[in-house]
């Protein structure tokens, strides 16, 4: 099965970033199929940066990993596939199948394991997905903004996740949530979300979430 | 007792934070959907998208394809866009496309054909820096062609012209303005030195004549809701969302209602709005914001408001006067609502009320095409989305 998810998500990630790099070369061409952006360059190496975490996250699927660590690469896999559905359009249907089916592939052995590691990282989940909607957001903004949010949104997946010194994980969570509520102030949603993703980020840093949910800290 | 509590304490806490991270989830959730709605309604980026990229791209086209990519961000009621051109090397020929119509809301055709003058004059002041000389003939296939103009190009020395400067700044503003009046000599600054035969421009400034005519701008907002066909005309041309405003690349947008940033996000966030709201909201901006702020009121007026030569020159004035404004730091507004209520009415055969309380606001025998606001603007106009050059020539 973990062969099986490795070769989908390659797959996925691959047809990815070949649609990236359509986006960024004809995306102005071809904009019945590329979803017409404003910015395809710009969206297209984004699409390209995301299907090389998509890449990585693939290729850990075939090593053998506890059920923390791949239940994280599945949503590094899934993550992307469903967010290109926005870079790219049409050309990320196919690429976004391959890559959330690799994702269920990786963790269907032991589903029950894989849910409680997602529940005992689950501060780190929400903060990932604020990230990922701070990325939703980036897609369909100006040039600029999109350069910021693109920025903002990984800062806070890597804040949840990344094994750094905490000095490094606050800077990346004032990175993930001040430059885009600034520059999108306006918009009541960047602001929002860096209100909400501060908390869980401050509980995420104060216990490295680390716990099972359910158990004290 | 003492042994059962301390075994009970550890499963209270954990039904606790569950309950916690449930609501933590809950609220993520929810901002996961305004994020969606935000990405889907590009609230953070405003004017952006193919709809807009013909603002951009206008000034790179050069010969006459050009003057076209000029002539498409020029002003057209409700922003039908209700032309089409047939370009050569050395002509370009403007046709009105009847099937972009308002209605009942322009029953006689006249806004329609100030748009084509809007859009030919656009035309005409592209050519010189393309270093073409046009020769306009106005309907050359008589008044019911849909040949609009025939303009005929020479090779000339480019020059440039501050309005063609303006023509990519130039947008309604219907937000409210500065209480700071506008001196007449910029006032008269804004007219033609002398305009075309027929034709003239007549300034509203005083505080009297201006209220009276503010309030019958208002009335005929009311009655023009009141009436509802032309409730429903009106509601056809606007666009609701960004889907439908980059796939019909014209009509009325939020971005053009003149709200402030944040209002502007608001409103892309919120669910679009029923007709009956779109009306309230109309004409309360008339009472409380368009009329209210105005500093002065610009009225084309002519003897022959129903000839379609005159209705094309009061567009080209038009255009020439909002330039003038763009580049002097003005807001204009055209108010049209006393006008298409006199048409309405003309139309419909009934009596009329509002031709005769307009005409008594301006001189004898002037009748009125065409009527805007100007002002200093709180805040800048945006950009409206426009179909391309390549997507209006034959």
């Amino acid at each position: 099965m973990t062969r099986v998810a490795a070769r989908t998500g390659t797959a996925g990630a691959v047809l990815l970033g070949a649609a990236g790099l359509v986006q960024a070369t004809l995306g102005a061409v071809i904009p019945d199929l590329t979803g017409a952006k404003l910015a395809p360059v710009g969206l297209g190496l984004l699409t390209v940066g995301l299907a090389g975490v998509a890449l990585v996250a693939a290729r850990r699927f075939r090593t053998e990993l506890p059920p923390g660590p791949r239940a994280a690469w599945a949503l590094a896999s899934a993550g992307p596939g469903l967010l290109c559905l926005s870079t790219v359009g049409v050309l990320a249907w196919v690429p976004a199948v391959l890559l959330v089916a690799a994702a269920v592939l990786a963790v269907a052995d032991g589903a029950g394991e894989s849910a409680r590691a997602v529940a005992a990282h689950w501060p780190q989940v929400l903060l990932s997905a604020l990230g990922g909607f701070q990325l939703l957001m980036a897609a369909a903004a100006a040039p600029w903004v999109m350069a910021v949010g693109a920025v903002s949104g990984t800062a806070l997946v890597l804040a949840a996740w990344l094994p750094a010194r905490p000095a490094v994980r606050v800077g990346l969570v004032l990175l993930g949530t001040v430059p885009l509520a600034a520059v999108g102030w306006y918009a009541f949603v960047p602001p929002l979300v860096a209100a909400v993703a501060l908390p869980i980020a401050a509980a995420v840093l104060r216990s490295r979430a680390t716990e099972p949910l359910g158990k004290d800290a | 007792m003492t042994t059962t509590e301390p075994q009970a304490e550890p499963s209270r806490v954990s039904r606790r934070r569950v309950l916690g991270w449930a609501g933590v989830t809950a609220v993520v959730a929810g901002t996961g959907l305004l994020s969606y709605r935000a990405y889907d309604a590009a609230v953070l980026d405003a004017g952006g998208g193919p709809a807009h990229a013909p603002w951009r791209e206008w000034r790179e086209l050069p010969g006459p394809r050009g003057a076209v990519a000029a002539a498409i961000l020029a002003a057209s009621p409700h922003n039908t866009q209700p032309w089409e051109f047939a370009v050569t090397d050395r002509s370009i020929d403007v046709f009105t496309d009847p099937r972009r119509h308002t209605g009942s809301v322009d029953p006689l055709g006249r806004e329609r054909y100030a748009g084509m003058g809007c859009a030919l004059e656009n035309l005409v002041l592209a050519c010189a820096p393309r270093g073409l000389a046009p020769a306009v003939t106005l309907l050359p296939d008589g008044a019911a062609g849909a040949r609009v103009a025939h303009v005929e190009l020479t090779a000339a020395p480019a020059r440039t012209d501050p309005l063609y400067a303006a023509i990519d700044r130039r947008h309604t503003n219907r937000g409210p303005y500065a209480p700071t009046p506008v001196a007449p000599a910029a006032l008269a600054a804004l007219a033609d030195p002398a305009s075309p035969d027929g034709l003239a421009l007549h300034w509203i400034s005083d505080p009297r004549p201006r209220a009276e005519l503010g309030a019958l701008l208002v009335d005929a907002a009311e009655a023009l809701v009141a009436d509802e066909q032309q409730s429903i005309d009106n509601f056809a041309w606007f666009r609701p969302d960004n889907d439908a405003e980059q796939r019909h690349r014209d009509g009325l947008v939020l971005d053009g209602q003149g709200f402030s940033p944040v209002q502007l996000a608001v409103a892309k966030l919120l669910p679009p709005s029923s007709r009956s709201a779109g009306d309230r909201f109309w004409v309360n901006a008339t009472r409380d914001v368009h009329t209210a702020t105005a500093a002065a009121y610009g009225v084309i007026t002519t003897p022959a408001p129903d000839d379609r030569r005159v209705q094309l020159d009061a567009g080209r004035l038009l255009q020439r006067v909002h330039l003038r404004a763009t580049a002097a730091g003005l807001a204009l507004h055209p108010m049209n609502q006393i006008t298409e209520r006199i048409d309405r009415e003309a139309a419909a055969g009934g009596p009329a009320t509002f031709a005769p309380r307009f005409a008594a606001l301006l001189p004898d025998g002037a009748r009125p095409p065409l009527a805007f606001r100007v002002g200093h603007p709180v805040r800048d106009g945006r950009p409206t989305p426009r179909r391309s050059a390549a997507m209006v020539t034959r």
